[in-house]
């Protein structure tokens, strides 16, 4: 479910944010009553409220993330430093070796 | 308000995935160096062949000059990229298949000198079976060494193990004392075709089988040809 909630790319969510901001910013703005009470009723206070709960979900999400890969995280990976010298001290013999092999010219 | 949370968002998620990014490109740098592991380990183990057959005089040697050189560019490749933790699917099948190239190249030599090599053997073998003390070994000899002239071996262990045959190959034969005589050797192989007539008993023959206790291996058939 949350999956289908966040499937828009974050600009996108952005855009529609800042659109209904705009919405509700050039709304408050008048001053007819009636307009007032029109823009309310598309309910986009509401709307703005439900991103931003969803934003700070997202934002959880990201922290827990950021934990379990970050730095001491328990996903994260060290380079195996054994067996990268394992591996270079192999390629330089081997470089070694085919540069003394007796060969056809 | 809510751009400040957007942004802060974006910050959180961007450097969440920068650290997944991360561990991901260590893990596919791992398997990398795992498979450059292997390959190498093969290239070594086909090199060390190659060696052994040119100082053992086995093969001239036969590694162009050409592919000396791309086997050397395709080492230095997967060196650097170990260095800079960038080794990638490609370099390790450069030097995949530059070994790959040596591998040919060892298995037409392998063949060609082994031709040479066996051949004198494998042929005294079959055509003397009858005459050599263990038949069976002798047949076994002869079959081991016809299959290496058609499969080079893949270590220096299998080299020793088809030498050995052929120095035990050469041996029995050597107890019969044909002494390479294309007489004696023409003689044996129309006894084995069933071919060899009263004419082919020339004083030479007669000599040999009685200096060697072999005139009482042979039988005689008599039939009358038109």
């Amino acid at each position: 479910m949350l999956k289908s909630r966040f499937d828009q790319l974050p600009e996108e969510q952005a855009k529609r944010a800042i659109k209904l901001y705009n919405v509700l910013k050039t709304n408050q703005a008048k001053e007819e009553d009636i307009s007032l009470l029109e823009s309310y009723a598309r309910r986009p206070n509401e709307e703005l409220s439900k991103i931003v709960g969803d934003l700070e979900t997202v934002m959880k999400i990201a922290d827990n993330m950021k934990q379990k890969y970050g730095r001491g995280g328990k996903e994260q990976i060290a380079v195996n430093t054994e067996l990268v010298n394992e591996v270079k001290n192999m390629l330089k013999e081997q470089l070694t070796r085919v540069t003394n092999l007796e060969v056809v010219k | 308000m809510i751009l400040d949370k957007l942004q802060e968002t974006n910050t959180v998620i961007q450097t969440a995935l920068n650290y997944k990014d991360n561990a991901a490109s260590i893990k596919e740098y791992e398997s990398q160096l795992t498979n450059l592991k292997n390959v190498s380990t093969l290239l070594n183990n086909r090199l060390e062949l190659v060696e052994e057959l040119v100082k053992r005089k086995i093969a001239e040697p036969f590694i162009p000059e050409s592919t000396q050189k791309t086997i050397q560019e395709a080492i230095c490749q997967c060196g650097e990229k170990t260095e800079e933790l960038k080794l990638d699917a490609a370099a390790v099948a450069a030097l995949k298949s530059a070994s790959e190239l040596v591998k040919t190249l060892t298995d037409t030599a392998w063949k060609n000198a082994a031709d040479q090599r066996y051949s004198k053997a494998i042929d005294m073998l079959q055509i003397s079976v009858f005459l050599l003390p263990s038949p069976k070994e002798s047949k076994e000899l002869a079959e081991a060494l016809n299959d290496a002239r058609t499969q080079p071996p893949a270590s220096i262990s299998g080299i020793d193990k088809i030498e050995e045959k052929l120095r035990r190959a050469e041996k029995l034969i050597d107890q019969l004392n044909v002494s390479d005589d294309p007489e004696i050797v023409s003689f044996l192989e129309k006894v084995k075709e069933r071919q060899a007539t009263i004419n082919d008993l020339s004083p030479k023959i007669l000599d040999w089988l009685k200096n060697n206790h072999l005139s009482g291996r042979f039988k005689l058939s008599f039939a009358a040809y038109a």
